[in-house]
């Protein structure tokens, strides 16, 4: 006890040391801001620019509503978040940049309904960058125990990005005690994320990829009519 | 508020400044009648249920701020000794009450920016910039309700029990186990849903039985979800199609909204200008902040009557003077 | 000129594969349709409806190769330009949930003028006078999932007017509506073809309705236009052909039948609607007289029948009562729904105290306005909700399938094999024929061609309680060898319907329980699953279905709720039901009501006057 006392005092003791100002904090908060807002509407942007078909739009609108009902419908057991495995499934087959945009704006569209606040944006970029990172991985993912690393470990990084917020909470940026306060908060809800998603990636993958597969094929190879069977199995 | 038409973008600014000030601000007089006046706000707006469901989350959060951070933090000149030579430090008491209080501000405000502002209105300010993301956005939230009714037909639909109805209760009950026995496992044969893996770890895991049973609910819940998605996605191919019969992408979009600035607008805008002016000088001259550590410098005889106090005040006052105003024509 | 040319028009589809399909979806179509008329597109699943409609339209034209050329207004198709094309020609699908794109009415109505580019002005300009004219300013600003499926139909048509349109496609827009809002949603069209002049060319199966008042009719089949005239001589025209015979309204049926008979009748316009058919049934007024009282004392007798019937049902309605004390009901029903309560919210019972036996070799149908409850009714009857007073018993061992509204919901697989599978290993019937099934067998089975999987041993030789087919016979009484390998969601809706339902079977279930299965179904289909149906039940299987077509509930079966206000209103034979209806009931008993009021099918009305 004696010995984590002290170096937890030893610790905010040279944090106190080194800021006092409240503007420098400020400051952070309103650039950390900026430089989301900024990075949120650069990717959106260039999605945009790129002109996608009606087809795109929409699968990108239906995916975004699939996650975030995954997680309205559980709202109960917060812990235990569907979108999450939805949005990983989106970066691995879709690719990065759709895995960032149906991550984000299903932060985004659930704070629609749950509440805005800033810690949308913050799980905007979670989100996000769990959608971006399993687009950027995607080879991997035929391994299981890859997956299983990959959903735990995302269950934890998810929960760390969204508590950057602390910084808001504390007049001082480097002040310790609010962002071990949201860990501590934090630490079964992450864990029981993680397992959650590792669960469902290693037992739901391969049917999710077929599905998404077959849609991404059929939305994309064009105006097929529906009376006319396309044999797309994989 | 229905009788007063505010352009989303003055709201924007409005709530934003808010919120900075929510962090600003350390001195207690300012603190409590920042959370005064929100609270007067937030009644007048009518409490919503996301107000309730996220206190749930924060306030666990802030007395678990309150507790630790003198636990945690030991700097400050007034010590407090609890026992032998463990002590919290006044100052970290009062850092984590105010701490807990500009955090409790925040979702404050933001709650009645909720209120204030709808997702069309918010929507508009994005639509001239991110046409095609707004128009996901609308079309996600079209989608929501749908999925959700959807994904309760499969739902039902899971109940069904096949086999073993339970029959006639008074004569029901016997000789289910043996039939249980010999049933073929469905799952086993399901090429959709893995869960043989084989490896002694997995076998141990399933053979206890509350393991066991979660696999069998987290089955079940794929199963749901699996068909809810694949439906859902098949579906929305005609959405593309309609879309595109009606005309999108053929040209650059316009909006049937628009929000023009009004009488109401102006005035807003010069009462935030001329009050965060005067803010801010008093900001600068120290008004509204205290220092904490190393020793708290606040004294309750300080009384906060000046300009910036003030200000301060009338800064926060708009919407709650509307809300009223509101009031009093209805009931004319 | 005509406003819409179609000159020697061929269309294939492309494969998978980017090869050209050797069928041609639509042959050497010459067509031409001119200002304000109305065109209804007539024939079986398959047959290139949907193909034509599509390639009226730029935006949504299929892959494929095409030859010769459709002109709208002097110009080919495809080089209408963009803003002309969205414009001018709307389109409409079938299913009225998946075409709405945003989640309030007046943002789907402002949608497709958003996407032309208009003035946010002239936007409000159109849609206040669009509201004013369906007078739907009760709706405007309510959530669409808070419409109903009539209202969400209405909507999209809203959507499509708007633009100012001077064709109108309709794909089958009210095979998912139930009648009422079927009517509701033809008279509309109906008006804005008479009023506006608006050219109209719809698709769609149960014609009874529309034939009074359309232009022309076009029948297609395998991509042929086999027939194209106006209503009246169509009628004539199609009357020996085996499967167009069944597109014509129930009117004209009978007075083809009779014309045979009473020649002073051909003289005569066809009819189209019951009014017509009345006064033509007028000209011969005399000599119905005498058919209907030649067989006098039949004729008497089923007219005291039909009373004495009628006196039973409100005596047998009393004793009801007392059953429901005494509790001392048919002892062998195998399904027993005792005083139950249910309602989706407090305060709003859906069902009040309903008490209902199903019997082993029943046929029921359940019938009544929409929103009544039947949905309800069956899947408290199956046990997927749970009443919140009362209690449904089961007769020890009965197995239930039950085959929701929409067939999609069944599927989970890639492929119609699999599907099949997934219910055999659920019924347990490898296991009670003592077949030894592994995970061995099963990959096995998967990898059999498609006739090697039909005639498979280990299929073949399971044995049903309720049906004699085995696993082959059933595939091929439905028809579906051809799907096993098709991934289910690439099936058309008939076919989507006869799986599952041969799913069902397979689970080895002795009730049947099916949720509207001939919503959207042609004319074709629907006797076909109107033979299937007879048939299982005469094998042993007892089917409890709902249904909104009327004619289907009389033709085949035997017994028939009628919900209403919360509770079984009416429990009868469907025949005297709608003996005693004079609204609710088929078009055959309306037509000849004032003759022999008994008669509510068309083969009973032919053997009663001897017509065929």
């Amino acid at each position: 006890m004696s010995a984590m006392d002290q170096m937890l005092s030893n610790m905010t003791a040279s944090g106190n040391g080194i800021v006092n100002s409240q503007l420098f904090s400020i400051t952070m908060i309103i650039f950390l801001i900026l430089f989301l807002v900024g990075l949120f509407y650069a990717i959106f942007k260039m999605y945009e620019q790129k002109k996608p078909p009606v087809e795109s739009i929409v699968l990108i609108a239906v995916l975004t509503a699939l996650a975030t009902v995954g997680r309205i419908i559980l709202m109960s057991i917060p812990a235990v978040n569907l979108a999450s495995f939805i949005i990983i499934m989106v970066g691995v087959v879709f690719g990065k940049e759709e895995g960032f945009i149906v991550g984000a704006l299903t932060a985004f569209v659930s704070g629609l309904f749950m509440g805005m606040g800033y810690w949308v944006l913050f799980q905007m970029l979670a989100w996000g960058l769990m959608g971006a990172s399993a687009g950027f991985l995607a080879s991997r993912f035929d391994n299981v125990g890859f997956r299983i690393v990959f959903g735990l470990l995302w269950g934890f990084l998810y929960g760390w990005i969204t508590d950057i917020s602390a910084i808001f909470y504390s007049g001082t940026a480097l002040e310790i005690t609010p962002i071990i306060a949201l860990y501590l908060n934090g630490v079964s809800y992450d864990l029981t994320h993680g397992v959650t998603n590792a669960v469902l990636l290693v037992v739901l993958y391969d049917w999710f990829k077929k599905m998404f597969t077959r849609a991404k094929v059929k939305y994309l190879s064009g105006n097929q009519s529906e009376s006319e069977s396309i044999s797309l199995s994989d | 508020m229905e009788l007063t038409s505010i352009h989303p973008a003055v709201y924007l600014l409005y709530y934003f400044i808010m919120v900075l000030f929510a962090f600003i601000f350390s001195d207690p007089y300012f603190v409590v009648t920042f959370l005064v006046l929100i609270l007067v706000l937030i009644s007048l707006q009518g409490i919503s249920s996301e107000l309730k469901n996220i206190m749930k989350l924060f306030i666990p959060l802030s007395i678990l701020i309150m507790i630790l951070n003198p636990l945690l933090n030991r700097t400050g000149a007034h010590k407090i000794y609890l026992w032998s030579n463990f002590f919290i430090t006044y100052e970290a008491i009062a850092y984590g009450i105010l701490m807990s209080l500009a955090l409790l501000i925040v979702i404050l405000v933001f709650s009645s920016y909720n209120r204030s502002v709808n997702y069309q209105e918010m929507l508009y300010i994005f639509s001239k910039k991110l046409p095609i993301i707004s128009m996901i956005i609308v079309m996600a939230l079209r989608f929501i309700p749908l999925i959700n009714s959807r994904a309760i037909e499969v739902q039902k639909l899971n109940n069904l029990k096949v086999n073993g109805i339970d029959f006639d209760d008074e004569e029901s009950d016997e000789t289910d186990g043996s039939v249980d026995s010999k049933k073929l496992d469905v799952d086993e044969f399901n090429s959709n849903i893995n869960t043989d893996y084989n490896s002694k770890f997995v076998d141990k895991l399933k053979s206890n039985k509350r393991i066991a049973a979660i696999i069998k609910e987290a089955k079940t819940l794929g199963k749901i979800m699996g068909i809810t998605v694949s439906w859902s996605l098949e579906e929305s191919m005609f959405t593309a199609k309609s879309m595109k019969a009606r005309g999108y992408n053929a040209t650059e979009r316009t909006s049937y909204l628009s929000y023009k600035f009004g009488n109401a607008d102006y005035a807003l805008i010069m009462l935030i200008a001329i009050t965060v002016g005067i803010i801010i000088v008093g900001l600068l001259k120290g008004v509204g902040m205290i220092n904490i550590y190393p020793s708290i410098d606040f004294s309750f005889s300080n009384l906060p009557f000046n300009i910036y106090y003030l200000a301060f005040i009338v800064f926060l006052l708009p919407l709650i003077y509307l809300e009223i105003k509101e009031r009093v024509l209805w009931r004319n | 000129m005509a406003l819409i040319e179609f000159k020697d028009f061929s269309f294939s589809y492309l494969n998978s594969d980017g090869s050209e399909s050797q069928t041609k979806s639509l042959d050497s179509i010459n067509l031409e349709i001119d200002y304000g008329d109305f065109v209804l597109l007539c024939g079986p699943s398959g047959c290139g409806k949907t193909t034509l409609l599509t390639n009226l339209k730029k935006e949504l034209m299929p892959a494929g190769r095409r030859s010769g050329e459709i002109k709208f207004n002097g110009t080919r198709i495809q080089d209408l330009d963009d803003l002309s094309s969205a414009c001018d020609i709307g389109y409409l699908f079938q299913n009225p949930d998946s075409q709405i794109v945003t989640d309030t009415v007046i943002q789907e109505i402002a949608f497709p003028l958003e996407n032309i580019g208009l003035p946010t002005e002239e936007i409000r300009n159109r849609i206040s006078e669009i509201v004013a004219f369906f007078g739907i300013n009760d709706i405007l600003h309510k959530n669409v999932n808070e419409l109903s499926g009539g209202q969400k139909q209405l909507v999209n048509l809203c959507s499509l007017l708007v633009l100012r349109p001077e064709v109108l496609l309709l794909d089958e827009p009210m095979s998912q509506l139930d009648p009422i809002a079927s009517y509701e949603f033809l008279s509309i069209v109906r008006r804005l073809n008479e009023e506006f002049s608006i050219t109209v060319i719809m698709s769609e199966h149960k014609a009874d309705s529309i034939f009074p008042f359309i232009d022309k009719a076009v029948f297609l089949k395998e991509g042929k236009i086999e027939f194209v005239d106006n209503a009246h001589n169509i009628c004539s025209e199609v009357i020996d052909d085996e499967i167009f015979e069944n597109y014509l309204p129930v009117v004209t049926k009978i007075y083809n039948s009779l014309s045979v008979k009473h020649p002073s009748l051909i003289k005569l316009n066809t009819p189209l609607s019951i009014r017509e058919g009345r006064r033509c049934l007028n000209t011969i007024h005399d000599d119905l007289i005498k058919i209907s009282d030649g067989a006098d004392n039949f004729d008497n007798s089923s007219s005291t029948n039909l009373h004495h019937t009628s006196k039973k049902y409100h005596s047998e309605e009393k004793s009801g009562i007392l059953d429901k004390i005494s509790f001392s009901r048919n002892k062998d029903a195998l399904i027993r729904m005792n005083g139950i309560y249910f309602a989706y919210e407090k305060e709003n019972l859906i069902l009040k105290n309903v008490d209902f036996d199903l019997n082993d070799g029943d046929f029921v149908s359940l019938i009544g306005g929409n929103g009544v409850g039947k949905s309800t009714f069956l899947q408290l009857l199956v046990g997927i909700l749970k009443p919140i007073k009362g209690k449904v018993k089961y007769k020890k061992g009965v197995r239930l399938a039950y085959v929701h509204q929409n067939p999609m919901i069944h599927f989970s697989k890639d492929n119609v094999r699999e599907e099949f599978l997934e219910s055999i290993i659920e019924s347990n019937l490898l296991n009670v024929n003592a077949v030894d099934f592994s995970k061995e067998s099963y990959e096995k089975l998967l990898k059999l061609s498609n006739e090697e999987f039909i005639e498979s041993d280990i299929l073949n030789s399971l044995k049903f309680d309720n049906i004699k087919f085995k696993f082959k016979e059933l595939i091929e009484f439905f028809g579906i060898s051809d799907l096993i390998d098709k991934h289910p969601y690439d099936c058309s809706g008939g076919e989507q319907q006869k799986i599952v339902i041969v799913k069902a079977l397979l689970q080895n279930a002795d009730v049947l329980v099916l949720d509207e299965p001939t919503k959207g179904l042609d004319p074709i289909s629907s006797k076909a699953l109107a033979e299937i149906l007879n048939s299982l039940r005469d094998n042993g299987l007892t089917i409890l279905m709902t249904s909104h077509d009327l004619d289907f509930v009389a033709n085949n079966c035997k017994r028939c709720l009628m919900l209403f206000d919360r509770d079984i209103q009416i429990d009868d034979d469907p025949k005297v039901i709608f003996a005693e209806n004079n609204f609710y009931t088929t078009f055959v008993n309306r037509m000849v009501k004032d003759y022999v009021p008994e008669i509510v099918t068309l083969d009973d009305l032919k053997s009663k006057w001897d017509l065929d």
